[in-house]
């Protein structure tokens, strides 16, 4: 695959899967009907990343099949469904390559997320709403980040944990494929877009995949990276939030008297570097241990 | 290492309100012949001392205004003139990142520059552009620099100058500068007082150790996300770690170590002497390096550090992390260089105040000549 290079994030276009080579591909679909197509299609001459499903609806209405255990699947869904139903998906979804999203629209997900990560599913928080239930989220993050009892990743504090660094802003943007230094969104011919958004609007920084090494000088692509700086230009409260570096201003609309949003952040923040610290203690051990060897 | 504080300018685009060199409205460029001169004189020293180095840092005014030219040619000049001590000349630059161009960056990255020292001020109406300090247009431009440096790979560190304004919320104001560059943390200095026509803005010593003293505790809390946030990095690793590496100010070992070369040639101790008008030695045209760095003029610092310890710091327990402070504050205040600088006000105040009530750690840095801790 081509080093350095965006994943391109794309709806399933024959004839421009066809034209791309060696990229790391992304296919976004609603539809269930032809994942085995995309999957064999996409890597005859490129590498599929994963296929993103946005589906409209509970994930136990998804008819699992078994011909997709080896297919990288992420699966957007409303919510999970019954849970009795869920139940019975248990074992096919085990041998499932399969990340799980669910809205922050319901209080009822946030449960349902880690309940899913304790039955070992790799599962993260999607937010189609600024109405945000921050004591929900908490909840949710402490799990993801303090339980002793072994689960499976949530995102997108995995993608902290696993990511962050004091001397560096860590956009969490990633884990939704909405960071053009990590991915590009095509259309069906070919024009690019630096993320969902624009894809949607038909904002479009490049005509075609050729003129990808003119992207780092692209007045767009600069705003677009750079757009953080303006939290500074306005002085936000985000500017002045301890939590900045992981959340760059992500929740600037959630903002209420309580600073809600600044406090469960600042907390996920202690919480990565005190899990950091914890592992550099363990390696530090390690190492003391094997020196005495 | 000798550090030559060089100012090809003093123009700048700027009109900061803490700026001693705007003040002076100088509008000189060195000529070529005398930079070539400098180099060559840089030469002969480099020569002459084959395990010194030399550390070349391009001041001003703002250097952005001299242009890529300026700089392609001084790297011309200094392969000319030091063409077996070169490589003991480490160019560094201070810029307020608002006229940088692609042409000046690849200049730099020639000069084998590869960080930029710079200022940022949070505050409206302090650090501007134009009559009116137009800070915004200022701070877009600085963006802008910002971005074009970091698209290069060249990193950026900065100043953050503590004057009244500043007082207002202290910890707000740390942490919106160290989320402004995570990379490196601000060095916090205290507003120089020029001229006293803005001293409105200038705080007064014990406000210093007061805003800092404000900090401390949310630093010390957290100094593994901000390792480098200056001043409390360098009193944590002088007291705590026994590593004193305190600024030049606090060092007492800027004797011949320092030296400021102006537009027009003229020198002094150091960048600050240089604004001050202050502790000037020959020109650059009319003696050798050497001459101007160990120039007799520069005793006093030796002196005072000997005398000082005997007298005004006698028994101070704080002596090895100030040493009686910068010989140009001391000659500010009293008009002598044997005093004491009056910041040792704020160090005492920041210490006795808050460093040791709040970690507990008693600093015992006396002397050790004169007694032992």
């Amino acid at each position: 695959m081509k080093n350095n290079r965006q994943t391109l994030v794309t709806r399933f276009e024959e004839k421009l899967i066809a034209k791309l080579e060696n990229e790391n591909i992304i296919i976004t679909t609603d539809n269930f009907n032809f994942i085995n197509k995309y999957y064999d299609v996409v890597n005859k001459q490129n590498k599929l990343n994963n296929i993103t499903v946005y589906y409209d609806g509970a994930l136990t209405s998804i008819r699992f099949l078994e011909t997709w255990k080896h297919i990288p699947l992420v699966l957007y869904v409303n919510s999970i469904g019954s849970h009795r139903m869920f139940f019975h998906l248990m074992p096919i979804l085990r041998q499932m390559n399969v990340r799980i999203f669910l809205s922050n629209q319901t209080p009822q997900n946030f449960v349902d997320l880690q309940i899913m990560a304790s039955l070992g599913i790799c599962s993260g928080i999607y937010f189609s709403t600024t109405k945000m239930d921050w004591n929900k989220f908490a909840d949710l993050q402490t799990y993801a980040i303090y339980s002793k009892n072994k689960h499976a990743a949530v995102e997108p504090f995995n993608f902290i944990l696993s990511n962050y660094k004091r001397e560096s802003r860590l956009d969490f943007n990633t884990v939704y494929y909405n960071d053009p230094q990590k991915f590009l969104h095509l259309n069906a011919e070919g024009q690019i877009a630096l993320n969902a958004d624009d894809l949607k609007a038909g904002k479009f920084v490049l005509e075609n995949i050729s003129l990808i090494d003119s992207l780092p000088d692209n007045q767009d692509y600069i705003k677009e990276t750079t757009k953080w700086q303006q939290h500074f230009l306005d002085k936000t409260h985000c500017a002045e939030c301890l939590a900045w570096r992981i959340c760059l201003g992500k929740f600037v609309e959630t903002i209420d008297d309580q600073k809600s949003c600044a406090n469960t952040m600042t907390e996920l923040l202690d919480g990565v570097e005190h899990h950091q610290q914890r592992l550099q203690n363990q390696q530090n051990n390690q190492n003391q241990q094997k020196n005495r060897r | 290492m000798a550090v030559i504080i060089f100012k090809a300018t003093e123009k700048c685009n700027a009109n900061c309100i803490y700026c001693g060199v705007v003040k002076k409205h100088q509008d000189i460029v060195m000529d070529c012949e005398l930079l070539t001169s400098i180099f060559h004189k840089i030469n002969v020293y480099l020569l002459k001392y084959p395990r010194e180095k030399v550390a070349f840092t391009w001041h001003g005014g703002e250097v952005g205004l001299l242009g890529a030219d300026y700089f392609n040619t001084a790297y011309d000049i200094v392969h000319q003139q030091c063409p077996n001590t070169w490589d003991r000349i480490e160019h560094l630059v201070q810029s307020n990142m608002t006229v940088l161009n692609q042409d000046i960056i690849d200049a730099f990255k020639k000069l084998g520059i590869t960080q930029i020292g710079t200022s940022y001020e949070y505050y409206d109406g302090i650090r501007g552009l134009g009559k009116n300090r137009d800070s915004m247009a200022y701070n877009r431009r600085f963006f802008q620099g910002v971005n074009l440096a970091e698209r290069n790979g060249l990193t950026w560190g900065f100043i953050y100058v503590v004057n009244k304004k500043s007082l207002q919320d202290p910890l707000k104001l740390f942490i919106y500068l160290t989320n402004l560059n995570l990379r490196s943390s601000p060095m916090f200095n205290k507003m120089y007082d020029y001229d006293k026509q803005e001293d409105s803005l200038v705080i007064n010593q014990d406000e210093y150790a007061d805003f800092l003293g404000a900090i401390l505790p949310f630093w010390l809390k957290h100094r593994d996300r901000y390792p480098s946030a200056k001043p409390f990095s360098l009193f944590y690793n002088s007291i705590v770690e026994k590593r004193v590496q305190m600024g030049c100010e606090y060092m007492g070992h800027c004797t011949s170590r320092w030296v400021y070369i102006g537009p027009d040639g003229s020198t002094a101790q150091c960048g600050r002497a240089g604004d001050f008008g202050i502790m000037k030695y020959p020109k650059i045209q009319d003696a050798t390096l050497e001459e101007i760095m160990f120039h007799k003029d520069r005793d006093v610092i030796d002196t005072r550090q000997i005398t000082l310890p005997e007298t005004e710091c006698k028994d101070c327990p704080l002596w090895g992390i100030c040493h009686g402070g910068c010989v140009l504050d001391a000659y500010m205040d009293k008009r002598e260089h044997g005093h004491k600088s009056p910041n040792c006000a704020w160090v005492q105040k920041f210490i006795y105040k808050y460093w040791e009530p709040i970690t507990g750690i008693k600093v015992e840095m006396y002397n050790k000549f004169t007694k032992k801790a």
